[in-house]
């Protein structure tokens, strides 16, 4: 995935607009037990995956005033340092553009149908959402 | 005699790590719920007591369902841990 490929097309001819807004996720290089992480593994459930990020981006456009939505997301084994996700949201304003990309990601974080593990020196180990994503998401209810 | 028929059963998540990818589950031609598939798996497949566990979430044809959904034969059922999200 290129991101700023994906991003250029994305604001191309997007005269009505004033804002575009875009979050690129990154596969860290360190688990959250501090150890180092050598790859991550994205399992997916071709369909059902699709549709649940379909469900969220859909979500965002009916709660913010955009005109675009973007979504991009990797499946399989992603190395430390590669790009894992890239969304982007497309506003007259800027501040709906903002809100619209924190919304998306929150959600992605923990309601995307992804299994995500990360392969350590001493096995894999599944990922689930922390205490912390639950709370970020709970900021829109 | 009662014929016997499959039902495609995915897994995804942890357990994955201890049933696979997919099985065929035989089972009666009307079909059953996905709370007897899962206590089908569990008690004949090494590893599939983990289907047991409160948390592991169901679906049909990709659909999330409750236990009580009825999955046939052609279609296909999932068993998975939790999402992880993005």
């Amino acid at each position: 995935m290129r991101p700023g490929e994906i991003l250029d097309r994305f604001m191309s001819d997007r005269t009505g607009d004033g804002a575009v807004v875009a979050f690129t996720g990154l596969a860290r290089g360190q688990g959250r037990d501090g150890e180092p992480v050598l790859a991550l593994r994205l399992d997916w459930y071709p369909g059902m995956t699709e549709r649940s990020m379909e469900a969220i981006a859909r979500a965002a456009g009916e709660r913010f005033e955009v005109s675009d939505i973007l979504v991009r997301h990797r499946c399989g084994e992603i190395s430390p340092g590669e790009p894992i996700v890239l969304v982007a949201a497309a506003s007259p304003h800027r501040r709906e553009a903002f809100l619209a990309a924190d919304y998306l990601m929150d959600r992605l974080k923990t309601e995307a149908a992804f299994w995500k593990s990360e392969k350590q020196p001493g096995g894999a180990t599944w990922i689930e959402p922390s205490d912390k994503d639950r709370a970020d998401l709970a900021r829109w209810s | 005699m009662s014929q016997m028929s499959s039902i495609r059963t995915l897994f995804f998540g942890r357990p994955a790590d201890r049933l696979g990818g997919e099985r065929m589950v035989d089972g009666p031609p009307e079909g059953m719920t996905l709370a007897d598939l899962r206590r089908r798996i569990a008690v004949s497949a090494e590893g599939g007591a983990i289907l047991l566990d409160p948390g592991i979430r169901s679906a049909v044809d990709g659909v999330q369902c409750d236990d009580e959904a009825w999955v046939r034969p052609g279609q296909e059922a999932a068993f998975f841990s939790i999402f992880s999200g993005g």
